[in-house]
């Protein structure tokens, strides 16, 4: 070795390219999501994971291959759950009736399935170059199916090869589930993750962010980081990212860093709750209250000068509705006389079920809604009068279904682009800008740009607002 | 769809089930649907029009039609016949008509069609531009999907 090491002197390479090599050894590129089954650590590469979840009561398929436990509708979509204890020839474990399974659902190649396991642990990253080969020790699993051994933290994994196992399972088992499954939404968080984050990293390579301005490996590794961050946010939280909100992860991945740091902490989120801390300065202004006057009188700077005497408005996203009652407040006083209607929208039920006729406490309620008479107190709070509850409308609605309203002056579509993958975002923001008047407004997340044809940006702040050309 | 409608016809749904048929009910997660999808066997579907435009379909297993359609008369059918086909029929209208008596007190207008009946294997149904709120109900006697499509008239 020590002749090597000469030899690469002599060669005028320094020691510092070598020491650069070493570091590289270290370099975490490899991300996977950590499980366990029968008592043993397995992983599987998290490109593959299209989220995790928690479900039970799955709905049984007779004659299907033995480990198929069932289907199970994930929001619409039937996907098929397989129990990995009995594909692998564990022992079963007796299953409490409600009891809710850990499942880690995949995307494998065009198809979405759910894997069952013992407990899902974290997301832990490792460079590729200390994974092992498989090892013909590791009996209890079918040794085609392991992909390599990996030691990390003081534990052994056994990284599976999912789309092996898969790949020739799910054939087998979605043959003999034909009957029960339906066809395929195409485009609709099928498979599209995957593509999403690899352009992701393309741009990062491209522009690697501010802050890595020290060496090449810096600026690598930065470049790795800001992947890795993108792919987890995708998994834990459905947060995509890519040149809507680049600019907003890049910069808050420099502080993430320097917080983790102090804290000692790594830098890779590993759960869920690591994935929200993260994005907690994300969300616009008054997310989940109803707008501040601040934030009104910015927000009228970004509106049409002049009067209006009608406008309609949609509002998709709308969570509990403070957003909808605080647009619908905000225009009523800018242009008194006009006739406006918000319609909003969301996906999350039990929230928009409750907007209607939601109730708010003294302190919560902004003193313009008060002055105004938009709001009337009640025994247990204050409530929106029957004329604000009149101007808009809620609907339990999936956007990505297509929407059908008249042509629409105003979209306030705060924070909810970020949530779909880069294929669905391109065609919202065309949907968007074909649903608008001429004129009309589109409104986006603080942190959120976009640029489509036909649309010109306004206003920029905490209000960011585009404009379609008119004709 | 509006938020306001989806109460009362899971409402609907659950009381005349559990008034009728007499067995414990249990209802399934909500969720949203926009692609074709397969029937199981057996749809009755009631047609809406006044203030709203829309349907609701009834959709279940042809044993589960018959072991509910046996269970409503009091006595155990043997084919899927014309009587069996009517009693699935006056279930539908049940539901659906409590639903609308319910939205009627809230303020909302609502006229239905009479009831009609699509029984037959891989049948699929498809909502161009609307799209339909599923209430999975699971009882003894299998799984009803109720699916309801109702869009404002702009």
């Amino acid at each position: 070795m020590s002749s090597t090491l000469e030899n690469a002197r002599e060669l005028g390479v320094d020691d510092e390219g070598i020491l650069d090599a070493a570091k590289q050894q270290e370099k975490i590129d490899f991300k996977m999501v950590t499980f366990s089954l029968a008592g043993r650590q397995y992983a599987v590469n998290i490109m593959k994971v299209k989220e995790i979840s928690k479900a039970n009561r799955f709905t049984f398929v007779p004659n299907t291959l033995t480990f198929v436990e069932g289907v199970y509708n994930l929001r619409g979509e039937i996907i098929t759950i397989i129990d990995l204890r009995r594909m692998f020839n564990l022992p079963p474990v007796p299953r409490a009736n409600d009891r809710l399974e850990n499942i880690i659902i995949l995307n494998i190649r065009e198809n979405v399935i759910g894997v069952i396991v013992d407990a899902i642990e974290n997301v832990v990253g490792v460079s590729s170059r200390t994974i092992q080969p498989r090892h013909p020790l590791f009996t209890d699993i079918q040794m085609k199916y392991i992909s390599g051994v990996v030691e990390t933290g003081g534990k052994l994994y056994v990284i599976l090869d999912v789309d092996r196992i898969f790949g020739e399972e799910e054939e087998a088992a979605a043959g003999a589930l034909a009957v029960g499954q339906d066809p395929r939404e195409p485009g609709v968080g099928t498979g599209t993750k995957p593509s999403a984050s690899a352009e992701g990293s393309v741009r990062a390579q491209r522009t690697p962010e501010p802050a890595a301005k020290k060496a090449g490996g810096a600026k690598a590794d930065d470049a790795l980081d800001f992947q890795f961050v993108s792919e987890t946010l995708a998994a834990f939280d459905s947060f995509h990212v890519d040149a809507l909100n680049e600019a907003w992860v890049k910069s808050r991945l420099v502080d993430w860093k320097k917080m983790r740091n102090k804290k000692g902490q790594a830098v890779q989120l590993k759960d869920r709750q690591e994935a929200l801390d993260f994005l907690d300065p994300f969300f616009s202004p008054h997310t989940g209250e109803l707008w501040g006057a601040e934030y009104k009188k910015e927000f009228e700077k970004a509106l049409w000068k002049g009067e209006m005497l009608s406008i309609k408005a949609w509002n998709p996203g709308t969570d509990k509705g403070y957003e909808a009652f605080s647009i619908c407040a905000i225009l009523k006083q800018r242009y008194p006389k006009a006739r406006i209607k918000v319609w909003a929208c969301d996906t999350n039920l039990l929230a928009i079920s409750a907007a209607p006729l939601m109730v708010l406490d003294r302190d919560v309620v902004p003193e313009y809604f008060i002055k105004a008479g938009y709001v009337k107190g009640g025994a247990k709070g204050y409530q929106f009068t029957p004329e604000m509850r009149d101007c808009v409308l809620f609907e339990y609605h999936d956007i990505l279904h297509g929407t059908t309203l008249p042509e629409l002056d105003l979209i306030v579509a705060r924070d909810v682009l970020s949530f779909c993958t880069s294929v669905q975002k391109d065609k919202l923001v065309a949907d968007f800008t074909g649903m608008l008047k001429p004129g009309g407004i589109l409104m986006v997340g603080t942190n959120e740009r976009i640029a489509f044809p036909g649309l010109a940006l306004t206003h920029e702040g905490n209000v960011v607002a585009y404009q379609k050309e008119k004709d | 769809m509006r938020v306001e409608y989806i109460n009362p016809f899971v409402e609907a749904a659950f009381n005349v089930l559990r008034e009728v048929l007499n067995v414990e009910i249990k209802r399934g997660e909500l969720y949203l649907k926009s692609v074709s999808q397969p029937v199981l066997g057996v749809t009755s579907i009631v047609g809406l029009a006044g203030d709203v435009e829309g349907r609701v379909l009834f959709d279940m297993a042809e044993s589960t039609a018959l072991a509910i359609a046996s269970q409503m008369n009091g006595e155990k059918l043997a084919s899927f016949d014309d009587l069996a086909k009517a009693t699935i029929t006056e279930l539908a209208n049940m539901i659906t008509a409590q639903a609308i008596t319910k939205l009627h007190d809230l303020g909302f207008q609502f006229d239905l069609t009479p009831p009609a009946i699509f029984t037959g294997d891989n049948m699929q149904v498809t909502d161009t531009e609307i799209e339909a709120l599923i209430v999975p109900i699971e009882m003894k006697f299998g799984k009803i999907e109720i699916n309801v499509a109702i869009r404002e008239k702009n």
